[in-house]
């Protein structure tokens, strides 16, 4: 499991590399990436079933936005 | 003395002598309400279910309203929530603590309240809450502490929170009234001669970073990750385990799990107005399950008021080390389960919805609402349909106006 967390962390340090590749936008250039479909958060009514997923398999989301504890198991 | 000179000179001296209006400086804030009504509706059935030790009828119906409730005053932020799921399970009557009807009722109610502060200088947003749910045989307390900070272009957002869940599996906080002292793990009914757990609590330490980059005026990408470290009873006290030599026995877990989900996302607007958003998911842990999730969902924008949604995922799993299927454990073992979620499964989740944004007054009403339908298939058999729908509302406004004198 300490080689898959290194190679995962040698990934996302390569991949927010290559952040400084991209010129900013300007106000006027933003139109589509403010669009909130765009949102990587997402919208409320996709949560129930991201919340059905991790009771229902055996994995967790990366995202993590879970809202309490709780079992709802059965 | 000339009268003209006279009235220009003295036009002058007027004007030397005049000061400008002390205007003074106003500030004003921005007061925002959002206010969100959700709905979600479960149905599922399969035939393996863990309280009968793998097999047996997984028929559930869950009944899901919740509310948010989003306001911010300029720098200021706070949001609440308030849910309840009320569940009706055919598996819970094989527990059998309390007489019941072929389908037992049980009910999660569950709130969160976080607040937002807004550092401008710095462009950092921080976050604190408390969370909390109750059912009858699960209590849970969460702690939230997040920071994400936007790169001074607005080209990057940096995230991290850290989200701590202290948890109490024994039954009866519900059975005589609200908040009542709870009295015991519940255990199969054939099962209570002894006790099979000595811990009752369990505890969650989840730490999310994300990272988003703006690629274009039409590409975003982002890098989630989340690790969790969790302690205590990890097992569910009334999951039955049938042996090989046909003893019975209760799910047994080790008192530690390490969680690793890493998540990259793609999200592009294409021409014509289709916004694709893709993600790739790996998960791993140290029960021996590892996950792999493709998933896409696709906003369509027919108008500007209306936005199709169809969405597919796959998922695909490798069993945990403790599954085995019902009478496959040997008694010998020293951690063992039935879940057929631990279990080798493929999965797939097709789903469709829409999006509505009504042209209202310009700061006040319904903002959008959304309709969304999903089907999930499992390979061993489990299906589920899930309809969630929601009504956003939001207002905006100028808050007071504040003057300052200028020096």
């Amino acid at each position: 499991m300490n080689q898959f967390l290194l190679k995962i962390f040698a990934l996302c340090l390569l991949l927010a590399s290559l952040g400084s590749c991209s010129a900013a936008l300007k106000p006027y250039e933003r139109q589509y990436i403010n669009d909130p479909e765009m949102s990587m958060t997402g919208f409320s009514a996709n949560k129930f079933q991201h919340y059905a997923h991790a009771i229902r398999e055996g994995s967790v989301t990366a995202e993590g936005k879970k809202g309490s504890g709780g079992c709802g198991c059965n | 003395m000339n009268k003209r000179t006279l009235l220009v000179g003295s036009l002058a001296f007027s004007l030397l002598m005049a000061k400008a209006q002390n205007r003074g400086k106003s500030e004003f804030k921005v007061k925002e309400t959002e206010v969100e009504l959700l709905y979600n509706h479960y149905l599922q059935n399969g035939d393996n279910s863990a309280v009968t030790g793998g097999e047996g009828t997984e028929r559930l119906t869950v009944y899901g309203p919740s509310f948010n409730l989003k306001k911010k005053l300029g720098k200021n932020g706070i949001n609440f929530q308030l849910g309840a799921d009320i569940i009706s399970s055919a598996s819970t009557d094989n527990i059998d603590r309390i007489k019941s009807s072929a389908s037992r009722l049980d009910a999660r109610s569950y709130t969160s309240f976080q607040y937002t502060r807004y550092l401008e200088k710095s462009k950092m947003t921080l976050s604190a809450g408390l969370s909390g749910s109750i059912e009858s045989d699960y209590f849970s307390i969460g702690k939230h502490l997040g920071i994400t900070k936007t790169s001074q272009n607005d080209m990057q957002t940096y995230s991290a929170e850290l989200q701590i869940f202290n948890d109490d599996l024994r039954w009866g906080r519900l059975d005589d009234g609200f908040l009542s002292e709870p009295q015991f793990l519940i255990y199969p009914v054939e099962l209570r001669f002894q006790e099979w757990y000595d811990e009752y609590r369990r505890d969650s330490y989840n730490l999310n970073l994300g990272f988003t980059q703006v690629l274009d005026q039409r590409n975003t990408i982002g890098i989630f990750s989340a690790l969790s470290l969790q302690k205590g009873l990890l097992a569910t006290p009334f999951h039955r385990i049938f042996f090989s030599d046909n003893s019975r026995g209760v799910e047994q877990f080790p008192d530690e799990r390490r969680k690793l989900a890493v998540s990259l996302r793609w999200n592009r607007f294409t021409t014509g107005g289709v916004i694709l958003k893709n993600k790739v998911g790996l998960y791993t842990d140290d029960f021996g399950i590892l996950g792999l999730t493709l998933d896409n969902e696709t906003a369509i924008k027919l108008s500007p008021k209306w936005t199709l949604l169809p969405s597919l995922r796959y998922y695909t799993q490798k069993e945990s080390k403790f599954f085995a299927p019902k009478g496959e454990h040997d008694p010998s073992e020293e951690f063992y389960t039935s879940d057929y979620d631990l279990s080798a499964v493929n999965s797939i989740t097709v789903g469709m919805g829409w999006r509505h944004w009504p042209a209202t007054r310009k700061n006040k009403g319904l903002h959008n609402f959304s309709f969304r339908y999903f089907f999930y298939s499992r390979s061993n058999g489990l299906r589920a349909h899930t309809v969630s729908t929601s009504f956003n509302f939001l207002k905006k406004r100028k808050g007071r106006e504040r003057k300052k004198k200028s020096k």
